[in-house]
């Protein structure tokens, strides 16, 4: 959970009903969570409910009902025909079906549906639990722009509504949608505090970002690779671009508008069409210099082999505003990149980075740790690929370090597939469900669940040491903490009894 | 207060005949069928009832040993398939915590009997609840809710955790 910008899905959603002649309104549960217990004595313990799935202190979960209950009354006493609730990740499954159960509790003849990537791209059946249970309505999986008209219609046959059937928004509809509406949203209330990885920002004056309103920008839908941990292309198996200077006029509306001069960009990358990038980028900067405006944008981008960036494109993109790239480096060894699907070298990021550095642009690399073929020989890879790149840590062209929390076997990506066809094994749960962090190398045997977490916080000690900034440090810490203690001993069991 | 009892039911049949069965909230007779043919029955029952202790009751009557065919493996009895109350399903664990008590057979069988949804003998199956019920249902499925190992201390330090993934890293080489 972080603060950094309003949730788009809803504003875009209320855009689509209001064209449509349908009334809505949107709230934004995130932003009173957060102003609501941040100074809360056990804002930790209330923060990290929501992520760890074993953690149930009761006094804790009081408070939390006791905040949620309140929402649910908001949305009760509105009198709506549905009342929806995005699901951003596994992290809202606890407070989502708690606020279902509140709202059924104040008025079990209020409708309510759920809808977002926390009920799509999800191991665990929970929407379809909530809608057995009765807790909701109805669910929409996949993209919601096509699903909640119909859905408003009543239209329950449509595909991905109570299925995961879903079928992608073809390019004509994503074309003519309207932009989002963020008139519902109190907007000074984002881009301040509590900006997940972004918090470094704050404390960097020499990059000359200001704490402003950030607003977010969805260029395209899907990705041009096909990395192996990724269910990406099988949400969106095409690559839709909107067209660079259409998003380009958006921002500068939205500027207009808002007031706003940040924008994040929720693409899967930013540079999948290189065609599309260079004319964003172009009309973005001649915005800027043109209007003498301080606008800048960060996104997840792609760095790209053989200097294909060229020195011309660095240059468009730092006068376009490009403050902060996240990039997917994923791992210290060219030869696990390679496996995963990453076609660049370290070499390739040494050029990258030196032309960002160059532009004063900075990075946000975010890696994998304990890849299932990674070996003794590719992890020590890490030291001298963390020695070679410290050097940009120090001048911020990386401003921080993503680590995560190792990897997880997704459904749905080329892993799920690949992986079984190298030795690899899922670990049933005791109840047979799916944990996507636990699996197994028979060929790589040592890779345990164990070791694979000792490496992850190895990389950290080693790169903190070496001036890099990890902010998910913590969090990622209690989450693998908890994640171990919940499933350390089945994987224990699992081996016992495969070795028998 | 408006309550809305759903009740779901299997209903298993011999070549000619089916079960009898009749539902009740409290002392009321919420609905009554005979020899019914049909492989399942659904109905959701609004009904007023004041706040405190309640209960369901599915009665199944009529039956005789004999309507049990095992050659062809078939049988004249009635399932709980689902209950819900205002929307809400109950546990199934909670469901099959609540008795069935037997009644009006021929043989020797126990006076009642737990986990089972299948009302084979004739008797009654009750199940007991408060209003207001939503209230009710939520916390029994919290009741039961399968618990995970719970996590008892967040406050883990890496150099700590590090430690104990070393530890445990010993014992697995060991062990495997």
């Amino acid at each position: 959970m972080n603060m950094l910008y309003p949730p788009p899905a809803p504003a875009l959603l209320k855009s689509i009903l209001t064209a449509n002649n349908y009334k809505c309104r949107a709230r934004d549960f995130v932003s009173d969570f957060y102003y609501r217990f941040k100074n809360h004595p056990d804002w930790i313990k209330i923060d990290n409910w929501n992520a760890l799935a074993n953690f149930n202190d009761e006094k804790i979960e009081s408070v939390i009902a006791g905040e949620v209950e309140s929402w649910a009354n908001e949305l009760v006493e509105c009198d709506s025909e549905w009342i929806g609730v995005s699901i951003f990740s596994y992290e809202s499954h606890k407070i989502g079906r708690l606020l279902a159960e509140k709202i059924k509790t104040l008025d079990h003849r209020q409708k309510v549906f759920f809808g977002g990537a926390g009920i799509t791209n999800v191991t665990t059946p929970y929407a379809e639990t909530l809608l057995e249970q009765g807790f909701i309505d109805a669910y929409i999986s996949g993209e919601g722009e096509e699903a909640i008209l119909q859905l408003a219609q009543n239209n329950f046959n449509f595909p991905g509504i109570n299925n995961k059937n879903f079928v992608k928004v073809d390019k004509k509809i994503i074309d003519q949608l309207p932009t989002p509406d963020y008139s519902d949203y109190n907007l000074s209330l984002y881009g301040k505090e509590n900006l997940g990885v972004y918090r470094n920002l704050e404390k960097q004056a020499n990059l000359n970002i200001e704490t402003q309103n950030t607003l977010p920008i969805t260029g395209s839908k899907g990705c041009v690779r096909k990395c192996s941990y990724c269910d990406v292309p099988f949400l969106w198996p095409k690559f839709t671009h909107r067209g660079g200077l259409q998003v380009a006029e958006e921002i500068i509306e939205k500027s207009k508008k808002h007031g706003v001069q940040k924008f994040h960009f929720t693409d899967s990358l930013v540079n999948g069409s290189m065609k599309e990038f260079r004319l964003l980028c172009d009309a973005l900067a001649k915005y800027r210099i043109d209007k003498k405006k301080e606008i800048t944008w960060t996104g997840q981008f792609i760095f790209r082999p053989n200097q294909q960036h060229t020195k011309e494109d660095w240059e468009l993109i730092a006068k376009s505003g490009a403050s902060v790239l996240e990039v997917g480096l994923e791992s210290a060894s060219d030869e696990i990149r390679f496996a995963m699907g990453k076609k660049f070298t370290n070499d390739d990021i040494e050029y990258e980075l030196s032309n960002c550095q160059k532009h004063k642009i900075t990075t946000f690399p975010l890696m994998i740790v304990g890849y299932p073929t990674e070996t003794e020989k590719h992890f020590k890879e890490y030291e001298h690929f963390l020695e070679r790149f410290h050097i940009y840590a120090h001048d911020k062209t990386i401003m921080s370090l993503e680590l995560g929390g190792t990897l997880r076997i997704q459904p749905n990506t080329p892993d799920d597939t690949n992986l079984p066809k190298v030795g690899v094994e899922m670990i049933p749960m005791p109840d047979g469900s799916r944990e996507d962090l636990l699996w197994y190398n028979v060929n790589n045997p040592t890779l345990t669940l164990s070791k694979r977490m000792w490496r992850r916080f190895t990389v950290g000690k080693i790169a903190k040491k070496l001036g890099f900034v990890i902010p998910a440090d913590e969090k990622d810490l209690r989450y693998l903490w908890s994640k171990w203690n919940q499933l350390k001993d089945v994987e224990a069991e699992w081996l016992d009894e495969r070795k028998n | 207060m408006r309550e809305k009892i759903k009740i779901k039911l299997k209903l298993h049949q011999n070549k000619s005949k089916g079960p009898s069965f009749k539902i009740f909230c409290d002392n009321v007779l919420l609905c009554e069928k005979i020899n019914c043919k049909f492989d399942q029955y659904e109905n959701t029952f609004d009904v007023e009832l004041e706040k405190g202790k309640h209960s369901i009751r599915i009665q199944h009557f009529g039956k005789s040993p004999k309507d049990t065919d095992s050659t062809n493996k078939l049988d004249v009895a009635v399932q709980l398939d689902t209950l819900s109350f205002n929307s809400i399903r109950c546990s199934s664990i909670d469901l099959h915590q609540n008795y069935f008590y037997t009644s009006d057979w021929p043989y020797p069988v126990p006076k009642k009997i737990k986990d089972n949804l299948y009302f084979g003998f004739n008797g009654e199956y009750e199940y007991r609840f408060d209003t207001p019920s939503t209230a009710y249902v939520l916390s029994q499925i919290k009741k039961y809710k399968k618990e995970m190992p719970q996590l008892d201390r967040m406050d883990i330090t890496e150099d700590e955790f590090l430690s104990i993934l070393e530890s445990h890293i010993k014992i697995e080489l060991k062990s495997h």
